[in-house]
């Protein structure tokens, strides 16, 4: 703010007018000097008679000569004078306020156009030492994972921290600006020159978290006001939620782009399964499958092994999401090699488990249910590798078997030895394959669906359709769970002979 | 002869700000006029000729484009540099400003740096 000039304010339009309009013949009697005593207003030949000083806080702003009471002019011209001073102090104050908002609102200006939580820290950092002049500033966030200070953004020149710096602690614990002038360096950082410093730091925070800290740096002579820590105050207040949007908005990125990647795997991994189930007359296949997730560790599969004959499979992988799901592809291909060839079915299963506990990773292993059915004679060979037992409904004995263990998972022993078992399936019996998503699914009171459940809902299902049978079945899981979501894979499959 | 600026909006705040943003000018000898609405605004203008006039477009009486229009055909005014003042982004402003034949259109927030270089380079002509 310029300084006060009676001069400047007897230019204003009307003032001497209203003050001396009313005092009429004053000209060439009444002369106004300016504090160091030269000629502001009046005419003719100053002479030399009494004057009255224009106060102003209590100082001579100028000067009324002349006239029978220099002193009344002198007073009314002091009060405008104070006025005027006060009106331009807060003009000053006013401008001040002015240039602030509309820096700020350059700064939200220029923060809104970045999504980049980098991008915006930095030029955050660039507008505020134009905004508060500064010979270096730094931002300190606290990263994702850990909650110490990690990531640095500096500007100037280039200082380092002190590790628990004491002012930026308590910045951060309080949530409130600091500043501190003519302080020791080496309280502050470390390896730079010079003895003292003046900081000013104010925290990066949000309604719910303590982002981190803004922290401008100058030598020593470099006087951070109050205004200007209230000044730093307001831009980190305006600059951290942005800080938090652009990174909850780089995360929401990064999840979508996860997503894209974990729906074009559950595709793949959906091609690898059978597209349709065998059509073979006096027989009726189906199945359901159920990731409980974007990915499953479950998988089926039938394979044309010879004339009349069809390999069928369930299988479940000891773990849920991507890793089980890439395990999956494994076992599969593993056993899509061995079950093609014309080993008997143990022997194949052998081989395969060779395979997978050669390259098996992480633990992983595979419980497996394996049939060999001739759909000519009816006669089922079945190997199951710690799986859980398959249903097999025999009309003639209206009741229900279960296909027990007959060996370990695949992928746990490389020695294991497998034995297969045989059945013989009569029109109007069916076999029901299964993996534990359905008998362990559970309700909302922690109970779990259970095999005997399992089996009841079968047995009352026993004369329908295959389709029919895992509809309702379906059906029953869903109605149990409700209003829960699936924690397991389910994959249901049915052989049935009309 | 000292240059004359002209301000006028019904904001006295405003006025204020301006008149605070262009001290130096007044110090350098440069007369500040002040106007509350749109007709006493046209009324210092022709009485004063001033060679920087800005105005606002909300005023009472006559609004800144009629007194805008009013000043750029007047003969004597022919040379007097007119901004209009607004709030941001209303552009049909914008064209009935240059219709009214105003010289410059600053919008509000304005930067104050932007006011001074402006009346800078008009009062260097």
């Amino acid at each position: 703010m310029t300084p006060f000039s009676l001069a400047r304010l007897l230019k204003k339009k009307g003032l001497l007018f209203s003050i001396l309009g009313d005092l009429p013949g004053l000209a060439g009697q009444v002369w106004i000097l300016a504090a160091d005593g030269s000629l502001l207003w009046g005419t003719g030949a100053q002479v030399e008679t009494k004057r009255a000083a224009i106060l102003l806080d209590g100082e001579p702003a100028g000067w009324v000569c002349g006239g029978s009471d220099p002193g009344l002019l002198a007073g009314l011209l002091g009060y405008a004078a104070t006025l005027e001073n006060e009106k331009k102090t807060l003009a000053a104050e006013l401008l001040d306020r002015y240039r602030e908002l509309n820096l700020l609102y350059h700064l939200s200006e220029i923060l809104s156009g970045s999504p980049d939580p980098e991008a915006i820290v930095r030029a955050a950092l660039a507008e505020t030492i134009w905004i508060i002049p500064a010979e270096a500033g730094l931002i300190l966030l606290k990263s994702e994972a850990a909650q110490a200070l990690q990531d640095t953004i500096s500007w100037g020149i280039s200082y380092r921290i002190v590790p628990e710096c004491a002012l930026v602690t308590r910045v951060l614990a309080s949530g409130k600006a600091e500043l501190a002038n003519g302080v020791p360096v080496e309280e502050y950082f470390i390896e730079t020159g010079g003895l003292s410093i003046s900081v000013v730091c104010a925290p990066l925070k949000t309604k719910k978290n303590n982002l981190g800290v803004i922290l401008l740096v100058g030598p020593a002579e470099r006087i951070f006001s109050a205004g200007e820590l209230t000044l730093l105050n307001t831009i980190a207040q305006q600059t951290a939620p942005m800080i938090e949007v652009s990174r909850l908005h780089q995360i929401e990125l990064e999840k979508a782009h996860y997503e894209r990647e974990l729906q074009m795997a559950r595709q793949v991994q959906e091609s690898l399964l059978p597209q349709h189930m065998p059509a073979i007359s006096g027989w009726q296949f189906d199945r359901r499958w159920h990731p409980a997730h974007d990915v499953s560790g479950d998988f089926y599969d039938v394979i044309k092994e010879g004339p009349q004959r069809l390999g069928l499979v369930i299988a479940d992988i000891t773990d849920k999401g991507m890793p089980a799901s890439l395990f999956m592809v494994f076992v599969r291909s593993a056993l899509r090699a061995s079950l093609t060839h014309s080993a008997p079915p143990a022997r194949a299963l052998i081989n395969a488990n060779r395979v997978i506990c050669q390259d098996s990773f992480q633990g992983l292993f595979a419980t497996l249910f394996y049939a060999r059915l001739n759909t000519a004679s009816g006669e089922l060979s079945y190997i199951n590798a710690g799986h859980p037992p398959a249903l097999f409904y025999r009309r003639a004995h209206d009741d229900l078997q279960l296909l027990n263990c007959t060996g370990l998972p695949l992928g746990v022993e490389r020695g294991a030895v497998y034995t297969q078992q045989s059945i013989q399936l009569d029109p109007g019996d069916f076999l029901l394959f299964y993996t534990d998503g359905i008998i362990e699914a559970i309700n909302p009171a922690q109970k779990e669906f259970g095999l005997d459940r399992l089996k009841s809902e079968v047995f009352s299902r026993r004369s329908c359709s295959s389709a029919s049978l895992l509809d309702g079945l379906e059906q029953a899981l869903s109605t149990y769970i409700n209003p829960l979501a699936l924690e397991d894979d389910v994959t249901l499959m049915v052989v049935m002979r009309e | 002869m000292a240059p004359k600026i002209l301000i006028a909006d019904d904001e006295s705040l405003i006025c204020l700000l301006i008149e605070q943003t262009l001290e130096d000018f007044e110090e350098q000898g440069a007369e500040l006029l002040i106007a509350e609405n749109g007709e006493k605004a046209l009324q210092i203008a022709r009485a004063e000729q001033p060679d920087l006039v800005f105005l606002d477009i909300m005023m009472p009486k006559l609004n800144g484009f009629e007194v805008c229009q009013a000043i750029k055909m007047d003969p004597r005014l022919k040379h007097t540099f007119v901004v209009l003042l607004t709030a941001k982004g209303q552009e049909i402003d914008q064209q009935h400003g240059k219709q009214a034949g105003a010289d410059v259109y600053i919008t509000k927030p304005f930067d104050p740096d932007d006011l001074i270089s402006l009346a800078e380079k008009v009062l260097a002509r």
